[in-house]
């Protein structure tokens, strides 16, 4: 896991606090009852935070999984 | 605090049987993140606690209000916007409106006073802090550039006379946004229509602090010991002499005046003022004895001036006050002696005069007054330094009796006592009392005005104040027990005696009179051993054999085996 994702799974651990540590990589809106806006806010705060990124109105719709928000990111800090 | 940290402490799992401490927060926005910052806060505040931050209805700040009117909770924290004042003047709403914005203006009159009539009616139960509205209109409502329109003056008027006339209010703490201008954004649009939220991350957090500090302030400090040359004056007194020595602008000392005139205002306010410093006594007297000097030397004591180490000087100080290090301030413009003094007593809050820059000398006075309650004189602080004074005469005298002599010296001080059961207590020194003192308390529990006002309300609950008066002179209130009234006797809940009073007897007194009240066979004492209540504790040592615990019982036998004789005059009001 590169340190990216471990900080990234640090937000989603902070948000998602009943989910387990090695279910979170395949976390997704549609299995997750408590992902709801507020959720979705506040882990959109939490990853502005702790990667000192923006994260615009139209990335917002991409906030539906672990791993489409990993790639969002990567792009933002050009990793990808 | 970042949001990470908020939101890791605000969702750690609380025990549910410590005791609550609730707390709501009133507004119109969607609270999101400082919802989480300001119960992440109250965690670290209260680690003992369950402590639950509460939110009203989204959008209406009034109807929010309105039910917490029926259930005050420990404390309210109300942070408006413009838009629970008009929803037009918000962001989230548009709408027509007419050129002069004359019908907004109407309408805003109307709010402002239900707005203010509520959270009066909350604040008469319950501590509130108010956060005005903070981030800017929307431009369609503003002037041209740099200059203040007429309608946004208008609506500032309206709004600075419901804050005027909310800061009135006993219980009401209005946040002062001024030092919270520079730096970071407070407003994010981009939140505020993506989340309902409308402050920044940072903002948010910063104003959770400052929230947090005017709901539950940390202690106030009872006193200064200040220096004398380079801080209460300009000038070096042995060198130039009494008349030498100056605090006003003629002198280029004005900065000293201003010193001089906030101790002043603080004495009113009950706060100690004494003094220590490295000089003759005589000449000392003969400066102090100036007409023009600003503080008055009545409001000074004790003066303490030698040439011994500024530490001993300190000692005596704090001795003949009776209060501890940490409930006092230390004033010096040398950096040694500040060290020094904090050598020896390091719970001492140590200050540095900045005598040799006046631009310093705003955030020094400003930072030395807001460690101290502002608030209005009561009764007891007029009499406060007479006591103080009565009291190193009342030790003078008694250190010098022996075993026999003691008690007639206690007889001869006439001493008289006021016993008042009323549960409106005096003027608010009752709950003043039982939230400040630290060596003569049962438990250390402190109250929030609504949690005191409850309890008070309660059927059984009993409030017992004693003020006392000898030959030496009136002390004023100085001890109060809240209890309650059961069956098989009575339970003390709360106990307080101000340091001014001990050797008095005037606990012995105060248990003395429960147990005749209420013919009680027996009295329980939810005693708690603190860091600082070692008087109370060693007093409850002196009618109990056993080791002092939490929940003492004590029967009225032993307390009558073990109370020695008390002189004092009872009455009752």
């Amino acid at each position: 896991m590169s340190q990216m994702e471990s900080r990234l799974l640090g937000c989603f651990e902070a948000v998602f606090p009943d989910v387990a540590r090695e279910d979170i990589p395949t976390a997704a809106i549609a299995s997750m009852p408590e992902w709801d806006s507020l959720a979705t806010v506040t882990l959109m705060s939490l990853i502005e935070e702790e990667f000192a990124i923006a994260i615009s109105t139209d990335d917002l719709e991409l906030f539906i999984s672990f791993l489409v928000i990993k790639d969002l990111i990567g792009e933002k800090l050009g990793l990808a | 605090m970042k949001l990470a940290e908020a939101v890791k402490l605000a969702g750690t799992r609380q025990d549910e049987d410590q005791p609550a401490q609730k707390i709501a927060l009133a507004c119109g926005f969607e609270a999101l993140h400082l919802k989480t910052f300001l119960l992440a806060r109250a965690c670290q505040r209260f680690p003992a606690h369950n402590v639950s931050v509460d939110v009203g209805l989204y959008g209406s700040l009034a109807e929010t209000l309105r039910g917490l009117t029926k259930q005050p909770p420990s404390a309210v924290a109300v942070v408006m916007e413009w838009s629970d004042i008009d929803p037009r003047l918000g962001f989230r709403a548009t709408g027509h409106v007419a050129a002069d914005g004359q019908d907004i203006l109407l309408s805003v009159s109307g709010q402002i006073g239900r707005l203010a009539r509520l959270i009066r009616t909350v604040a008469d139960k319950t501590v509130v802090a108010v956060v005005p509205p903070h981030y800017p209109l929307p431009a369609q409502y503003l002037s041209g550039k740099d200059r203040l329109g007429s309608f946004e003056a208008s609506l500032r008027f309206q709004l600075a006379g419901l804050i005027n006339e909310l800061s009135g209010h006993p219980n009401v703490r209005i946040l002062d946004q001024s030092p919270m201008d520079q730096g970071d954004p407070a407003f994010s649009l981009r939140m505020l229509l993506r989340a309902g939220f409308p402050f920044t991350t940072n903002w948010a957090s910063q104003l959770s602090e400052r929230i947090i500090g005017l709901l539950f302030p940390q202690p106030w400090k009872k006193g200064i010991i200040t220096d004398l040359d380079g801080t209460l004056w300009r000038g070096i007194l042995g060198e130039v002499g009494d008349a030498g020595v100056g605090w006003s602008l003629e002198t280029d000392a004005q900065g000293h005046g201003h010193y001089q005139q906030l101790l002043s205002l603080l004495a009113q306010q009950g706060v100690l003022i004494a003094i220590a410093s490295k000089n003759e006594p005589a000449n000392v007297e003969q400066a102090l004895s100036r007409s023009d000097l600003i503080l008055d030397r009545n409001q000074i004591f004790p003066i303490k001036a030698s040439w011994q180490r500024k530490s001993l000087a300190v000692g005596d100080v704090l001795a003949t006050w009776n209060i501890l290090p940490d409930s006092v301030v230390f004033v010096d413009d040398n950096p040694m002696e500040l060290n020094e003094v904090q050598s020896r007593f390091a719970d001492i809050t140590p200050m540095l005069y900045p005598t040799d820059d006046d631009d310093k000398l705003p955030a020094f006075l400003s930072e030395l007054r807001h460690l101290f309650e502002d608030r209005k004189p009561r009764d007891e602080d007029l009499i406060r330094l007479q006591s103080i004074r009565a009291n190193v005469a009342f030790v003078e005298k008694s250190s010098v009796s022996d075993d026999e002599d003691h008690e007639a010296f206690l007889l001869e001080n006439a001493p008289q006592i006021t016993a008042n059961f009323g549960k409106q207590g005096s003027d608010g020194r009752a709950f003043e009392l039982v939230n400040k003192t630290n060596q003569f308390n049962l438990n250390g529990a402190r109250y929030q005005p609504g949690e005191w006002d409850g309890l008070m309300a309660e059927a059984d609950t009993f409030l017992l104040s004693l003020a006392y008066e000898d030959k030496f002179g009136p002390l004023g209130t100085i001890a109060v027990m809240a209890g309650k009234n059961e069956d098989d006797g009575a339970r003390i809940l709360s106990w307080v005696m101000s340091c001014r009073a001990f050797s008095r007897r005037i606990e012995y007194q105060h248990l003395a009179i429960v147990f005749e009240k209420f013919k009680a066979e027996k009295i329980a004492l939810n005693f708690v051993q603190t860091a600082r209540n070692e008087p109370i504790t060693a007093f409850l040592g002196t009618l109990l054999e056993a080791e002092t615990k939490s929940c003492i019982s004590l029967k009225k036998q032993v307390f009558e085996d073990a109370c020695p004789n008390l002189y004092h005059k009872i009455g009752y009001t």
